[in-house]
């Protein structure tokens, strides 16, 4: 591409490129000091403005309209690749040696052999040898039984999902299937009963962030219970996606910010949250 | 007869045939592009990621950056079918390697490194019937274009020509500066360069652009 013959740029890397004329190096000469200093002085207003102009058209270059039509086939596609974390019997063991193989990835060990797949010549070897193997076999697999027993009932991170804790969303004219996708016009009602001191809100995404659009128990139409129940109603009359977040263990009071100084600020006191991102159409 | 205002409050200045002169527009001075980055979106990803649920991640992900992925990929293979393809890829592998997520950069960044790669593996694919007529293409203007007035819906068409005119190295470049708003150094890590040697790089883009939009009608 150049002035005389508009894409006929076939150089290798345009940064060793001859300049097409001298007003190509000064205009070029000018976007590398501008990069470094902005106030650097143009050749030109009128270039200014054009390079402005251009630089405005790319930066608003069609994004293209929100489809979601296409993600259910790739979480379908994902979840059929996802790695097995469930222990899995490895057919190649006898059951006295039932490999655990998540457990024993993450060990990095290896599993002992059942005596079954043992050659046939071991049954000609001393019997002390093969009661100590027995014995080998045995306690590894007592062992990697309890390092999973212990892996499943380690205590969950600390934002781990509260099992107590229940999120209800409704629409005010007709509950719909999916509690993930609203319409415009649809009402939000959001319920929750946090654990310890909490408060559920519920953002806008504008601007790249989340903007707080409703909160509870310190906001308008929100009830609550002497239980500690929770109960948000948000009216949903924007395109845009929304989060509803429920902060739970809270030992001081969240700011009124963006969602992600939010949840920044949560993070920061050992605070837990929950959240769950609904689309508006 | 209309009265401008001009630098010095109160005067008066009117032209020649009586119409009041157009006020000079100052160039405004340059500036670095606006980030895309969904913040809202990353923190509630890294957050799912946290709590080991993957699958949430990845559907906010897709719903964040989605369209933008697929624009992108649209700009580079200049093929919209395969540019979903590629999209499919792209969340795919996001979803498969989200746990080498190094959380020093911005989830868009990483998603567009991967992007990135995934359209340089289609453009070394022998190009069969892969590419689709530049024209036809000028409808990635298209949608959202609707509400524009005719002469930017025209710039943006002519802008897309003359973008589908770069080399793909150069037109890759371009799209993560302004498309993504990603800064120098992101680019620079992802296309292995320096940030230096990215501004040399769109230093030397923008004026072939600026004559292509001329060449084509986009500007004055």
């Amino acid at each position: 591409m150049s002035a005389a013959k508009p894409g006929a740029d076939q150089s290798a890397d345009l940064v060793d490129a001859p300049f097409l004329d001298d007003a190509e190096r000064v205009e070029s000469e000018w976007l590398l000091a501008s990069a470094q200093d902005p106030a650097a002085p143009a050749p030109s207003p009128e270039l200014a403005r054009d390079y402005a102009d251009l630089e405005a058209l790319l930066e608003s270059l069609p994004a293209g309209d929100a489809d979601d039509s296409w993600h259910d086939e790739v979480l379908r596609l994902a979840a059929a690749q996802a790695p097995e974390t469930a222990p899995v019997l490895d057919s190649t063991h006898a059951p006295g040696t039932v490999k655990l193989r998540a457990a024993d990835e993450q060990l990095g060990r290896e599993t002992v052999p059942a005596p079954t797949d043992a050659p046939a010549a071991a049954s000609e070897r001393p019997r002390s040898r093969r009661v100590r193997r027995w014995a080998a076999a045995g306690a590894l697999t007592a062992i990697t039984a309890a390092v999973v027993v212990a892996v499943m009932v380690r205590p969950p991170p600390p934002n781990a999902q509260s099992t107590n804790l229940q999120i209800e969303i409704r629409r005010e004219a007709q509950t719909r299937g999916d509690e993930s996708v609203a319409a415009i016009g649809d009402r939000l009602l959001v319920r929750a009963r946090p654990v310890g001191t909490g408060e559920v809100r519920v953002y806008r995404v504008i601007g790249g962030d989340g903007a707080l659009v409703g909160r509870c128990p310190a906001g308008p139409r929100c009830t609550g219970s002497a239980d500690g129940a929770l109960a948000l109603d948000v009216a949903l009359d924007v395109p845009a996606p929304h989060y509803v977040v429920i902060f739970e263990q809270l030992t001081r009071p969240l700011p009124v910010g963006a969602m992600s100084e939010d949840l920044q600020a949560a993070r920061a006191m050992n605070a837990r949250y929950q959240m769950k991102q609904i689309t508006v159409h | 007869m209309r009265r401008v205002e001009t630098s010095a409050p109160g005067e008066a200045e009117v032209s020649r045939h009586g119409d009041p002169p157009l006020p000079e527009r100052a160039p405004p001075p340059r500036r670095a592009p606006s980030s895309r980055v969904d913040r809202a979106s990353e923190e509630a990803a890294l957050s799912c990621l946290n709590r080991g649920q993957r699958d949430e991640a990845l559907k906010i992900l897709m719903y964040a950056y989605g369209s933008r992925i697929t624009q992108y990929a649209a700009r580079m293979l200049r093929d919209r079918e395969l540019a979903k393809d590629v999209r499919q890829q792209v969340f795919l592998k996001a979803f498969q390697q989200i746990d080498t997520f190094e959380r020093r950069g911005t989830l868009l960044s990483w998603l567009c490194g991967i992007a990135h790669h995934r359209c340089l593996d289609e453009l070394k694919r022998p190009a069969t019937t892969r590419r689709e007529p530049l024209d036809t293409l000028e409808d990635l203007a298209w949608d959202s274009a609707l509400s524009e007035s005719p002469s930017r819906i025209a710039k943006q068409r002519a802008l897309e020509r003359c973008l589908g005119k770069l080399q793909p190295h150069l037109r890759t470049q371009v799209l993560m500066r302004y498309f993504f708003g990603l800064s120098d150094a992101e680019i620079g890590e992802l296309v292995g360069n320096t940030p230096g040697a990215v501004q040399r790089r769109v230093a030397r883009i923008l004026p072939r652009l600026r004559r292509c939009l001329c060449d084509e009608g986009g500007t004055r």
